[in-house]
């Protein structure tokens, strides 16, 4: 009985030290093996929080003033630690008639005027707006956080007539 | 000797399944877990970084009624969808007052504006936009959770006066888990 109790806790011991923490479930990456994210296990919906497939989603609906970067995600999107796939979209003038000259739109940690036509929305073409709707697909981003970091979706627009209403709807999905 | 032996064989499959030893640089082979592929290949059907894409057309679609150009059908776990949509002339000219699209789980244009996309208005000189060729935009892109096979459409629809039109579109999907 002694070499069974003695056998068995050298194997514990050796399996402890070789293999570290091995959780079940669907695997992104490596699991927590070599420090990879793992998935949800598949069986009760979305993906949690921490987890790959973890998907945000805020949505806001601001007014905005001609000349002014606006948060149009209305600050509902904060990005925990990890790798995410961004997309939004946002649309101006519900209710309309205003007449646009340029229109700027894109994901920002700070409101700015996202306006580098190489990397974000951009529609600049002298006077060449007047409607109910104006819609803007946001390019997609993908980013890398190590802290917990606010992400907004601004839009900047100079335009006619009085404010107008943004809305925005932003998701981020974890892919690490 | 047997009684340890059967005890090691119990405890090493219940507790580790395959082992694979540490620092291999892959993860071990979970019986339920979803991986990707060898990266020789496209992924199979169930693994990350599965791609399925269709596309294609509604033919001749009347002013103001809701088109299906193209859907696809996804299996169980998070997708992340990409659409693209050109809203197209077919016999002649044709005035737009309206355009709209959505990539959804159910036939039918949401009506919220913070869902579908939507181009409604007319230029500033009060004009409506012509279209002798095609008008297209990029989808919203989805994400989807689905737990058992289920299909996704590519919605559009568009208002006009003055010829015919028809509606093009592409989903894109992959696997994120």
């Amino acid at each position: 009985m002694k070499s069974i109790f003695l056998f068995l806790a050298i194997f514990l011991g050796f399996a402890t030290s070789s293999f570290a923490a091995i959780i079940p479930g669907n695997i992104g990456s490596p699991a927590t093996i070599d420090g990879g994210r793992v998935g949800s296990d598949g069986t009760t919906g979305a993906p949690p929080s921490g987890a790959v497939g973890e998907i945000i989603v805020g949505t806001g609906a601001p007014s905005i003033a001609t000349g002014t970067a606006t948060d149009c995600s209305a600050g509902t999107v904060t990005l925990t630690p990890g790798t995410w796939l961004l997309v939004g979209y946002a649309t101006l003038g519900e209710g309309g008639g205003r007449v646009y000259s340029n229109v700027n739109a894109g994901f920002e940690t700070s409101l700015i005027n996202p306006g580098l036509w190489q990397e974000n929305y951009d529609y600049s073409d002298g006077s060449f707006w007047i409607g109910t709707n104006y819609p803007m697909v946001l390019p997609p981003r993908v980013v890398t956080v190590s802290v917990n970091t606010p992400y907004y979706l601004v839009v900047f627009a100079n335009f006619t007539g009085a404010n107008t209403n943004c809305y925005g709807r932003f998701k981020a999905l974890r892919i690490n | 000797m047997k009684l340890i032996i059967f005890l090691m064989s119990l405890f090493s499959t219940v507790c580790f399944g395959e082992i694979i030893p540490k620092g291999a640089g892959v993860g071990p082979q979970f019986p339920s877990g979803i991986l990707g592929s060898d990266g020789t290949s496209a992924p199979l059907p169930g693994r990350i970084g599965e791609i399925i894409e269709s596309e294609g057309s509604t033919g001749a679609i009347g002013s103001g009624a809701t088109g299906i150009p193209t859907t696809v059908v996804l299996t169980p776990g998070t997708w992340a969808v990409f659409g693209w949509m050109s809203w197209s002339q077919l016999t002649s000219s044709s005035n737009i007052t309206n355009m709209e699209s959505q990539i959804r789980e159910v036939a039918a244009l949401e009506n919220d504006v913070f869902e579908r996309y939507r181009w409604n208005g007319s230029w500033n000189d009060g004009s409506e936009l012509r279209v002798s060729g095609r008008v297209a935009d990029m989808a919203i892109p989805e994400f989807f959770t689905v737990s058992v096979p289920t299909t996704i459409y590519l919605l559009g629809l568009v208002t006009y006066t003055g010829g015919s039109m028809e509606i093009y579109g592409r989903l894109s999907a992959v696997r994120i888990y």
